[in-house]
């Protein structure tokens, strides 16, 4: 099979420039009975984020005295993608996914506030199109938020790699498949921590390094959309009530 | 090896190990041991006879004068540039930033949930509902992560599985052991949820915002800090729908304006219907002064 070209005259395959990202937009508390939540369409990529809690931990022998456990599940919807998944509900590749997503949340809730309990975090993916793991990232760091827990940052994340021997940032299924190589990067804006790395394929050193540069670059646009649509919650509200408008708190921000 | 006799049973012939500090509670050694200081009251139950009605009560805190900016702030949101401690935010580098997101007023540096869970803290007062009868008490259900214990110790009446109680967290554990006390049944009525953090906005200051519900709606009313609401008489539809509007617009400054608005139109929408049965019914309570600020 010919190799699929994936950048022409600096362009990618759907127009984007080397470190552009998808369209993306962000909805934050879009369920009633969750405590929390948030709606991601990231390209081609739609993903509910649920967060319930802190609430009561059961089974009981998870309990820590110490502070709450954070437990995500990350899941794709059978009717997610273009291959038929078959059976929905946990597999090798989505309990990985959750826990490392897991493993960003620990690092950033402040979770000594609510000892003995749990915080339980649900992504489903609704349709997948490449880099649904940061996706489901961003939607469940709104959904956080949006539930109330004290968090020291909320994390935004980006896919960045190599396509046709060029470093660029957020893939889709075909950059994803075809491309030399991919990673998925979680950090928090407000520190520069880096929370998640991982990587398929090979890059040098100095690639790295240029993709990490470029992660935190383009996450800045996902983390400015993040704090708005949870600041939009509130502004709404406002807007549809009996109150005077008021100028809304980040409206610079025009989409 | 020592007689029969000398030897001694039961833990209560001992002095009770030290064991770990509670918070604001008495020391452990006198916990549950002392006199009943609520013997020679009269009864808290709710509405018996002599019995004390039940009061709302908020922590009164000292006002800035003038005008009051706020806005919505997200976690990780920078409050200010030096080091300004406050509930929810934390201090990393000499800067005060936020970890909820919230309402934060920039005069006195004061910073509001917007959401979030209740936490029991002590001397609040909560509606529970008793969700298991243990030998030593009962377990209440307070809307919290955390269970609320009511000892035998604190209460000389018996109450059953669905029993709506009104009761005061008397202590709360390191490893939140939530302990009850000065409980009384709430009989009839009925019951609502709200977040609990819009719950200092519906009782208002001094109590304002209740009063005003409760005298255009003529129900007996009694707000848990918790975020659970007991209603019972009166036109309490009307007060369930001027609740949940002040759920849902606390963060929107000119709040009691709109809903003493509600209330009076509503009201007098009412009026018709009532007026056959009750012709000799007062005149509605006048609004409030607006408050200042948020």
């Amino acid at each position: 099979m010919e190799k699929m070209q994936l950048i022409v005259n600096g362009k990618r395959m759907d127009g984007r420039g080397l470190t552009d990202l998808r369209p993306l937009k962000i909805k934050a508390g879009v369920l009633n009975k969750a405590d929390g939540s948030a709606y991601v369409e990231w390209g081609n990529n739609k993903v509910l984020a649920a967060v319930y809690g802190p609430r009561e931990c059961i089974p009981r022998h998870d309990v820590n005295p110490y502070h709450a456990v954070v437990r995500c599940r990350y899941t794709m919807a059978p009717f997610c993608s273009m291959e038929e998944h078959g059976r929905s509900g946990p597999n090798r590749r989505s309990t990985e996914i959750s826990k490392v997503i897991r493993e960003v949340f620990e690092n950033v809730v402040l979770a000594e506030h609510f000892p003995k309990t749990a915080i339980d975090v649900y992504m489903e993916v609704l349709q997948s199109d490449g880099g649904t793991r940061i996706a489901a990232l961003t939607a469940a760091a709104v959904a956080l938020a949006d539930a109330g827990i004290p968090m020291k940052d909320i994390v935004c994340g980006v896919a960045v790699g190599k396509i046709d021997g060029q470093i660029a940032a957020d893939f889709g299924k075909y950059e994803d498949n075809f491309g030399e190589s991919d990673i998925p990067v979680a950090l928090s804006q407000r520190t520069g921590e880096v929370l998640l790395l991982q990587m398929d394929g090979l890059l040098t050193k100095d690639e790295l390094m240029k993709a990490l540069d470029i992660a935190f670059e383009a996450s800045k646009q996902v983390s400015e959309l993040q704090i708005r649509a949870l600041k939009e919650r509130y502004a709404e509200k406002e807007a549809k009530g009996i109150a005077p408008a008021r100028p809304a708190e980040g409206a610079q921000w025009q989409q | 090896m020592p007689t029969f006799q000398e030897r001694r049973f039961g833990r209560d012939r001992f002095p009770r190990s030290g064991g770990p500090r509670r918070e604001g509670g008495p020391p452990r050694r006198s916990f549950g041991r002392r006199e009943f200081p609520e013997r020679d009251r009269p009864s808290p139950r709710y509405g018996a006879p002599g019995g004390q009605k039940f009061e709302h009560r908020i922590e009164e805190q000292p006002e800035t004068p003038g005008p009051h900016i706020t806005r919505v702030v997200v976690p990780g949101e920078k409050l200010a540039d030096t080091p300004r401690p406050a509930p929810f935010a934390f201090i990393e580098g000499g800067k005060t930033y936020s970890s909820i997101l919230g309402l934060y007023d920039e005069t006195d540096g004061k910073l509001v949930p917007l959401e979030g869970c209740y936490l029991p803290s002590i001397g609040d007062y909560v509606v529970g509902v008793v969700q298991d009868v243990k030998f030593a008490g009962y377990n209440l259900d307070i809307k919290s992560p955390y269970i609320g214990f009511l000892s035998n110790k604190e209460t000389r009446e018996e109450f059953e599985l669905g029993d709506i109680l009104i009761a005061k967290v008397q202590e709360v554990d390191e490893v939140k052991n939530v302990h009850l006390s000065d409980a009384s049944k709430l009989e009839g009525g009925e019951i609502m949820e709200i977040l609990s953090v819009k719950i200092p906005r519906v009782i208002g200051k001094r109590s304002s915002m209740i009063n005003m519900i409760q005298g255009a709606t003529k129900s007996e009313i009694i707000v848990g800090k918790n975020g659970r609401v007991w209603l019972r008489g009166g036109n309490s539809g009307l007060a369930v729908v001027a609740i949940l509007k002040i759920a849902k617009e606390a963060h929107i400054p000119g709040l009691t304006d709109r809903i003493a608005a509600l209330l009076n139109v509503s009201a007098e929408a009412q009026q018709p219907q009532q007026q056959p049965q009750q012709p000799l019914q007062e005149p509605q309570q006048p609004a409030q002064q607006p408050e200042q600020g948020v």
